[in-house]
């Protein structure tokens, strides 16, 4: 994307969510999106989801305009809370997407595959009510993964997790996505997190939220535990967490952008 | 396993228990009191009554329940496709939200002996007064419940280009259920309410009839008779509905107990 800004109206002003935004994910690469709540973040995801047309600036997702992908059905998405369809079992969850887009040659096959990948099969006749946080962001990363989209967004997916399960969704994540091969554009506030999984750290700050900086992570793949304790992500981690602007004042920034909607 | 077994009798065994005292209280004041039969019977008095001439009561019993059934299915429908249009558009909900309101708040008493001109003595004039009465609880949760969709599942839905039709069937309708079987649980009775006043005020046969001839006979315990039958058909009609929506909304955190 080049030159994306994004204003929204608020009463009768407008304010700015983005303001000139560049931004390319290859094929096949996981972005990390960080920055300080209320930074556009999340608006950013909506307008490469396609669900939000952006007020300026160019957006090209998977060589298309920005709802081509969507209407390709080439993507896929995972939110904190992931809006499960409470009165469907797992499977049917899963199964859901792929009655959608029209994949529905062995799609029980695939169904299973996707959660044997994420380790719920045993869970597939249960209902979403039934399980727990963790849980839940499985079957929505199978949901968002089974009909093999070229894109995956998440928009903090592991934030509502206690740190246990966090810790283990990051891992499990990476294994997926090593065997799926989709490109990944992952939004979080926790900079470790986006420092492990990602091949590169894109940076949003200020009020409208603007790219300052984007970190390559050199990290080797697949990425373990233990690198947590080299010094090398320790580094790493100091980068960006030097570029986060500090000090930023949420109260001159307006509740009222849809950042805040989680 | 023993434990939960008697754990169900014991449910099932309080209320009637409670009942058959309260039965029994009622039964022994009125002998010791010496109650005139025409201001309160015994129960006893009013169960001769009713064993006298069960298929009276009977026909009466189906004929109201017909009568509040056709006007409940007729209502639900009505309102649920209506819902539809005004949950699309805020517009619709603003044109058509005044007659409905109207429709709620015309006492249904006022508007049957027009109904009884327009359709006669049969079926249809019952059915409609039923249903004018069940409609907008019907229309209200409907609307509400086509709009309560959850917007993650919407946006997901959305990413992966689900069609409206798809997002219509798959998500609004499921999503709608639980204010759709609160909106039955208001109208059930209502509409045997509806069925029952408008045999009152037509004189067509039901258990409205039955009560009005009981009434100017001053046949109390016959009155009475009426008054259990009507009970009764409340509640079963209440219960099932209670039972279809637990087997229906097993996901939702209100799902009720009967």
């Amino acid at each position: 994307m080049r030159g994306l800004s994004h204003r929204y109206p608020v009463g009768n002003k407008t304010v700015a969510a983005l303001q000139g935004v560049n931004l390319t994910v290859n094929d096949g690469e996981f972005v990390a999106v960080v920055g300080p709540s209320g930074c556009g973040k999340t608006t950013l995801l909506s307008i490469i989801a396609g669900l939000l047309p952006p007020t300026d600036g160019q957006v090209s997702v998977l060589g298309g305009d920005t709802g081509s992908a969507r209407r390709s059905q080439e993507l896929g998405l995972v939110t904190q809370d992931p809006g499960l369809l409470p009165w469907l079992d797992v499977a049917s969850n899963v199964r859901l997407t792929l009655d959608i887009t029209g994949h529905v040659d062995a799609a029980d096959e695939r169904v299973n595959e996707l959660l044997e990948r994420v380790g719920i099969s045993h869970f597939a006749r249960y209902y979403p009510g039934q399980l727990s946080g963790g849980m839940r962001q499985r079957v929505a990363l199978a949901r968002a993964l089974v009909h093999h989209p070229r894109l995956l967004l998440m928009d903090e997916p592991f934030g509502a997790l206690d740190e246990i399960s966090r810790e283990e969704m990051r891992f499990e994540l990476l294994k997926v996505w090593e065997q799926e091969r989709t490109s990944v554009v992952f939004v979080t506030h926790s900079i470790r997190e986006a420092v492990l999984l990602a091949d590169r750290v894109v940076v949003i700050n200020g009020q409208p939220g603007r790219v300052t900086d984007v970190v390559e992570i050199d990290l080797e793949r697949p990425r373990s535990e233990s690198m947590e304790e080299g010094p090398r992500y320790q580094s790493l981690l100091a980068d960006v967490k030097g570029l986060l602007v500090s000090g930023n004042d949420p109260s001159d920034s307006l509740s009222a952008v849809p950042e805040d909607r989680t | 396993m023993n434990r939960q077994i008697r754990r169900k009798v014991i449910i099932i065994l309080t209320p009637v228990l409670a009942s058959a005292l309260l039965l029994a209280v009622w039964e022994t004041w009125v002998r010791v009191k010496d109650v005139k039969e025409y201001l309160l019977p015994t129960p006893s008095a009013v169960l001769t009554a009713l064993i006298d001439d069960p298929g009276r009561y009977a026909e009466g019993a189906r004929l109201s329940l017909q009568a509040a059934l056709g006007g409940l299915l007729l209502a639900s429908l009505g309102a649920f496709i209506l819902a539809v249009a005004m949950a699309h558009s805020r517009a619709l909900e603003r044109a058509l939200y005044p007659p409905a309101l109207a429709l709620k708040v015309t006492p249904v008493v006022a508007v049957a002996p027009l109904f009884t001109i327009w359709f006669g003595f049969g079926l249809a004039p019952k059915v409609l007064i039923a249903a004018m009465i069940t409609f907008f609880p019907m229309l209200v949760n409907s609307v509400v419940g086509l709009r309560s969709i959850d917007p993650r599942a919407h946006d997901f839905m959305r990413t992966i280009n689900a069609s409206p039709w798809q997002i219509f069937w798959r998500l609004r309708v499921p999503s709608s259920l639980p204010y759709v079987f609160a909106g039955l649980r208001i109208s059930v009775p209502l509409s045997l309410i509806g069925a029952v006043v408008a045999e009152f005020l037509s004189g067509s046969a039901g258990m409205g009839q039955i009560i009005l001839i009981a009434n100017g006979d001053f046949d109390t315990p016959a009155l009475f008779g009426a008054i259990f039958v009507l009970a009764a058909l409340g509640i079963v009609l209440t219960s099932s509905v209670a039972l279809v929506e637990r087997r229906v909304l097993f996901w939702h955190h209100s799902s009720v107990s009967l």
